[in-house]
């Protein structure tokens, strides 16, 4: 499972809880693949950890809830946990997106619902939307996935 | 307009910091208006580059040299517009987003220290005012001076020493040695929980010790290779490069030692240890020493600190005088009181915490580094691996971050301002606020239900009249000194129910932008308070039905759906360290 080290920077004053960032991929491609439309095809693929702290993504939970997905009742989420749990919930989670050039915004936000993307003391949900464009393909870009192939969206998050 | 109570119990927690903040101005370059940076700290320009196009650089580079930072961002709308066509097909407007160059890395056009920030608007297709089928544009501002970003950058590198180069650690467990190698079975570590490490830690002592009345023989471990050779610009070539180790140690019934950067052959450099004498002594072998020392660091804790360099290097495997490439390990070894490596062992113990070993000169301040490179995805080979060899993607290389210094090798932009601020300047970085605004998922309309919980230097809230629940005044607890702040939102919320069918648009205001709404000439976004501004997607934009993308609505409010609004603010003061 992709992980962060349990090691705070030497500049650890700063007092950031837990922060990583992330890239995206389809199977596909290494780094995106052919946008489909498709719903009922799992839109994203991985969701590839690269560095942080104090944070792991539940890749597998990740591909699980978004298959589950496609029963049309829920898209699906991504389940981020603390390495160190906090001692409350009051953390305060900052979620921003990195697009790219072509021109997609990649919109991610943080969920809380208390019966499926409960924010706890062991970790919180984040759910994504890239926008293409206005049409129909909208509608299908609201989970987590990379609509343009090479598109390099990922998400930069910080919890305090 | 209302205000709830109990608003004083801000709990200070001013010490979070980020590394650069400030806010930026986005013109029209059509009207002659300029892009900019309006204030901010850590911060060299923010310029325009192309239609909707800017490019953010932050002085410091050496704390960017990862390229592993993460920059937060909120739209600031300055002007009175009740509606939102900002976003809409008729007037330019803006949604702050960054993106990356697609342009790999090292550029010229972009380094590690810099950001693309696009300015984005909803189109509609040509000749028609339905969004339907639209598009989004990279589009410049409004007018002058409509729109801004608002921006803080968190880098999590090391940069205590803002004038060196970053360093890290390059040993694997460098404070669990027990996963070091042994290098015969009469000699053990454990971890004590009970012995206090130089960083007050409990835990993570090892506890070195020797087997009883066993054979004579020398008893040492050593750390994995370090890993240095992915980067072609570190290249795989030992020879001449300057290592320094550093390693705490304390007497137990065991006072001597030696600790060598060592190629688990016949090259090596180190020292020699005695805790009693507190001294350390040169010992080399094909490899030079040009440094070493030996200090208290309390509570009889010594730091044992050494640079050296081999003096040849091969591509082969070793042969006499020739180390193996590309090897290098930490070997720490205990010794009898005559100082002997080679003893018979009485079941005495030394004790040790914190080995580091890093390329350079001096021994930064030891930084913990107790887990195993492959943590880290390699997207440069799709695998995991030891590394952060990241070319497109990640800008930067794990180990370049020894030479990100300014202006070299592509880390600098001609023109650009590097000059590091001063250290006591980290204070100008320090969060002078922050909060939750909690909006209820309540049917009515009582804009009092609402709420701001777990905040710093944060008063009250006053729901603005008439704003459908999604504009909020949002008052500090101590005045600012002046305003120029920034200030960061991002939205939790109580994700909707796609209960409709896969090929039916779903609530798509779940996915709300998230803005400060400033007003005309900033006059919501004052010393006393700012103004958030919580706008839904419309899902209208996608049906055929006409009607502005982004708008006010208490949609998810009367479907009982609750949100919150996380922001902190950077600046406004200025003394800082207390709201």
């Amino acid at each position: 499972m992709a992980q962060s080290s349990l090691t705070p920077w030497i500049d650890s004053y700063r007092n950031v809880k837990a922060w990583c960032m992330t890239g995206y991929a389809k199977t596909n491609g290494a780094y995106g693949g052919t946008f489909t439309n498709t719903p009922n095809q799992l839109q994203f693929d991985t969701i590839n950890y690269c560095d942080g702290f104090n944070l792991r993504i539940h890749v597998d939970t990740q591909l699980l809830e978004n298959n589950a997905a496609n029963t049309s009742e829920d898209r699906g989420a991504i389940k981020f946990t603390f390495i160190e749990p906090m001692k409350d919930t009051k953390y305060k989670v900052f979620v921003k997106g990195m697009g790219n050039l072509a021109g997609t915004i990649f919109h991610p936000h943080m969920i809380n619902d208390p019966i499926r993307y409960p924010k706890t003391k062991q970790g919180f949900y984040i759910r994504a939307m890239a926008i293409q464009n206005l049409s129909a393909v909208q509608v299908y870009n609201y989970r987590l996935h990379s609509p343009y192939p090479n598109s390099n969206q990922r998400l930069m998050v910080v919890v305090i | 307009m209302s205000s709830s109570s109990g608003f004083y119990g801000s709990a200070a927690q001013s010490s979070i910091s980020c590394d650069a903040w400030g806010v930026a101005r986005i013109g029209n370059i059509n009207a002659g208006q300029t892009s900019d940076n309006a204030f901010g700290v850590g911060v060299s320009s923010f310029v325009r580059v192309g239609e909707g196009e800017y490019l953010l650089t932050l002085s410091n580079p050496e704390r960017y040299g990862s390229g592993l930072w993460a920059l937060m961002y909120t739209r600031e709308q300055r002007d009175d517009l009740t509606s939102h066509p900002h976003f809409g097909t008729n007037y330019v407007g803006a949604v702050g987003q960054t993106f990356q160059s697609p342009w790999s890395y090292p550029s010229t056009t972009q380094a590690v220290n810099q950001q693309y920030i696009g300015n984005y608007r909803f189109s509609s297709p040509a000749g028609t005012s339905s969004l339907s089928g639209g598009t989004l544009e990279k589009v410049d501002g409004p007018d002058n001076d409509k729109v801004r970003l608002n921006y803080a950058a968190f880098c999590f590198r090391g940069d205590t020493y803002p004038y060196v180069p970053v360093v890290e650690n390059l040993i694997n467990y460098s404070s669990e040695m027990t996963n070091w190698t042994r290098n015969a079975n009469d000699h053990n570590l454990s971890l004590s929980s009970e012995l206090v490490a130089p960083d007050g830690s409990k835990g993570y002592v090892n506890v070195f010790y020797e087997g009883e009345s066993s054979a004579t023989d020398q008893r040492w471990i050593y750390s994995s290779y370090i890993p240095f050779t992915p980067s072609a610009s570190v290249g795989t070539d030992l020879q001449n490069r300057f290592i320094t180790g550093s390693v705490y140690v304390k007497a137990g019934t065991r006072y001597r030692g030696r600790v060598l950067i060592y190629d688990l052959s016949n090259t090596f450099f180190g020292i020699t240890f005695n805790l009693n004498t507190k001294t350390v002594s040169s010992t080399t072998n094909y490899a030079t020493l040009t440094k070493s020392s030996i200090r208290h660091v309390g509570n009889d804790w010594y730091r044992i600190e050494f640079t050296g360099f081999y003096n040849q290097n091969a591509t082969t495997a070793a042969g006499a005088g020739i180390p193996h490439a590309n090897r290098a390990v930490m070997a720490i070894n205990i010794a009898d009181d005559s100082g002997n490596l080679v003893y018979a062992g009485l079941r005495k113990e030394l004790y040790v915490w914190g080995a580091m070993v890093n390329f350079g000169t001096f021994a930064p301040d030891y930084s913990n580094h107790n887990y195993a490179f492959d943590d880290r995805y390699d997207y440069a080979t799709g695998t995991t691996s030891g590394y952060l060899t990241v070319d497109g993607l990640i800008r930067g290389r794990q180990t370049d971050k020894i030479v990100s210094v300014p202006g070299a090798s592509g880390y600098g932009i001609t023109g650009a301002t590097y000059s590091s601020h001063v250290h006591n300047t980290l204070m100008s970085r320090q969060i002078t606020a922050y909060g939750t605004l909690v909006i209820p998922g309540i049917s009515g309309e009582n804009v009092g239900g609402a709420y701001v919980e777990d905040m710093y230097n944060i008063r009250n809230y006053n729901g603005v009249s008439g704003g459908k629940f999604s504009l909020y005044d949002i008052h500090f607890g101590t005045t600012m000194d002046n305003e120029n702040y920034c200030v960061i939102a991002s939205l939790e919320t109580e994700p909707d129910t796609f209960n409709e069918s896969p090929t039916s648009p779903p609530q798509l205001d779940e996915f709300a932008f998230v803005q400060i709404r400033s007003g005309l000439n900033g006059k919501f976004k004052t010393v006393n308070s700012f103004r958030l501004e919580i706008l839904r997607l419309n899902k209208k934009i996608i049906d055929t039905a006409k009607g502005y993308s982004v708008q006010q609505t208490n949609e998810r409010r009367d479907r009982a759906k609750t949100d919150r609004i996380h922001f902190m603010v950077f600046g406004g003061k200025n003394t800082y360290g207390a709201p």
